[in-house]
């Protein structure tokens, strides 16, 4: 695993409309670092992550890791991302088989990252025939499949229903603390972002910009739900929800 | 949490009973019976509608002799010639639209105006254009055909899952490797669709050309009974027809199971 520094130097991202997404954006990662981001909707989150995976082009900036332009990541979705003509295991299969696995070896090492996700018995079923939680667990599985030196996820539990998402968080959460890697956190949920990150950066309306930046001194390992009682907890909630801008008015 | 596994594919969502089957067995039967009675009761009907006897007898006749085969033949060869290029034709169209805003803004009013133009009236012109053999009736399927296959194709790529795309492009999957993974297995479900609509579109459009002109199939041995007001014989090429049609479809449908396999409801089938 090499360390990852994610830098951004007056990033202007604009969509297909020529309004910027994001603007001027700067922050770095350390290794093993859990980075939460939340703002308002429309305040560009999804598109920063989206340009730190390389998927929408920046107008202007960079992006750098510690070992290059270049890294591997692993993006887990709102909605699980499946493919759903393919199976659990065959899912898996492909983002080894997309990063230069043999056929048998990446046959082998999905049936392991199933394990490791609990669902070995799910292998050759299909997603639609898996609940929620566990599609999220395969899309999981498939992110940590190539080893990725980097976590992107975008309100990746949001879409699970409350009791789902203690599990698959906490799941996530145990996850890491095994292999220390690095993640950037989407969220438009304050509580979610305190619980789990270890820094949460707040942005502004969109085009977006970071406003400002809370550490999260909480112990590890945490609990996604029970470290919402953690002494502090309260404090560090009330101040990411007064450094979010107000909403905006609406005017139609 | 892996109890909770499986959604939809319990067994009461299995097969659907025998019931519903039986009944349509029993309507065809019923209808079959009643149009024998009312043909062998009713004087002179037998002429006017022929009979479920009639047209037996006669289907064993012309599968004898030779006489089924001959027209069968051609029929099928323009069914099957007007789906396929109908396919490509919409494919090739449909990807180009999809693809293209330029070319979707330029060809729209062509394909909507094709659309509505009722296509079996363009039958007379290509047979004066293309002949009375095989190739007329295969372009006038083809033009009936290819309208919907160009519509749910570019439907289909429209409606691709974005997050799929966005997913393999994170895995740094090429533009080969994002065809086969993610586009293709988008369209087959509508390409399926268009092809089962497809199928009786190009049976129509075959069996038009033939009443226009042609000098055998399945059209032709209705208008030739017709002159000499053989009623079984017209009679008898309908219901050849009505079986390619569900012959094809049942075909279809079945390729259809093998190849969507993924989806909850074609499990439950």
């Amino acid at each position: 695993m090499t360390g990852v520094s994610v830098r951004y130097r007056q990033r202007g991202a604009r969509q297909q409309s020529g309004v910027p997404a994001v603007s001027d954006v700067s922050f770095s990662v350390a290794p093993g670092e859990f980075v939460a981001i939340v703002g308002p909707s429309g305040c560009g989150k999804s598109t920063l992550l989206k340009a730190i995976a390389g998927l929408v082009p920046l107008t202007s900036g960079h992006v750098t890791f510690g070992s290059g332009p270049e890294t591997r990541v692993g993006f887990v979705f709102q909605t699980d991302a499946l493919l759903p003509w393919s199976t659990a295991s065959g899912n898996i299969e492909l983002a080894l088989r997309l990063a230069g696995a043999s056929v048998t070896a990446a046959r082998k090492r999905a049936r392991t990252l199933l394990a490791h996700v609990g669902l070995e018995n799910a292998a050759e079923l299909f997603p639609g025939q898996l609940s929620g939680g566990m599609r999220k667990r395969v899309a999981i599985a498939r992110a940590l499949a190539y080893d990725p030196a980097l976590f992107l996820m975008d309100e990746s539990f949001s879409a699970l229903d409350a009791q789902t998402r203690i599990h698959v968080g906490n799941f996530f959460l145990s996850l890491l603390a095994e292999s220390q890697q690095t993640v950037v956190f989407v969220t438009h949920d304050i509580e979610e972002a305190v619980a789990l990150a270890d820094r949460v950066l707040v942005m502004s309306h969109g085009p977006g910009r970071i406003e400002c930046e809370i550490a999260v001194p909480l112990p590890r390992p945490r609990d996604y739900h029970a470290s919402r009682f953690a002494v502090g907890f309260d404090d560090l909630q009330r101040r990411v929800w007064k450094a979010l801008p107000a909403p905006r008015e609406v005017d139609q | 949490m892996s109890e909770e596994a499986v959604s939809g594919q319990g067994k009461t969502a299995g097969r659907p009973s025998v019931a519903p089957r039986l009944a349509s067995w029993l309507l065809a039967l019923a209808l079959i019976v009643s149009w024998q009675i009312v043909a062998s009761t009713i004087p002179g009907m037998s002429a006017l509608a022929s009979s479920p006897l009639l047209v037996v007898e006669r289907l064993i006749a012309i599968a004898g002799n030779g006489d089924l085969w001959q027209n069968l033949l051609p029929t099928l060869e323009e069914t099957f010639g007007g789906l396929l290029l109908g396919l490509a034709v919409g494919i090739c169209g449909g990807v180009l639209m999809a693809r293209s805003r330029f070319a979707a803004s330029m060809l729209d009013p062509y394909v909507i105006g094709i659309n509505g133009l009722p296509r079996v009236a363009l039958g007379p012109f290509f047979v004066v254009w293309f002949g009375i053999g095989i190739l007329s009736k295969v372009l006038l399927a083809v033009s009936i055909v290819f309208v919907v296959v160009l519509f749910n194709t570019r439907e289909g790529i429209e409606s691709i899952d974005p997050d799929l795309v966005d997913a393999l492009r994170s895995m740094r999957a090429s533009r080969w490797q994002m065809l086969r993974h993610v586009t293709i297995p988008s369209l087959i479900p509508w390409l399926l669709a268009a092809t089962k609509i497809g199928i009786g579109l190009a049976l129509t459009g075959a069996v038009v050309g033939e009443l226009v002109g042609a000098s055998a199939g399945l059209g032709w041995y209705i208008t030739n009974s017709l002159n000499v007001i053989d009623m079984t014989g017209a009679v008898t090429a309908l219901l050849v027809m009505a079986i390619i049609a569900m012959v094809m479809y049942y075909a279809v449908l079945l390729i259809e199971r093998r190849l969507l396999v993924w989806r909850p409801q074609e499990r439950a089938r």
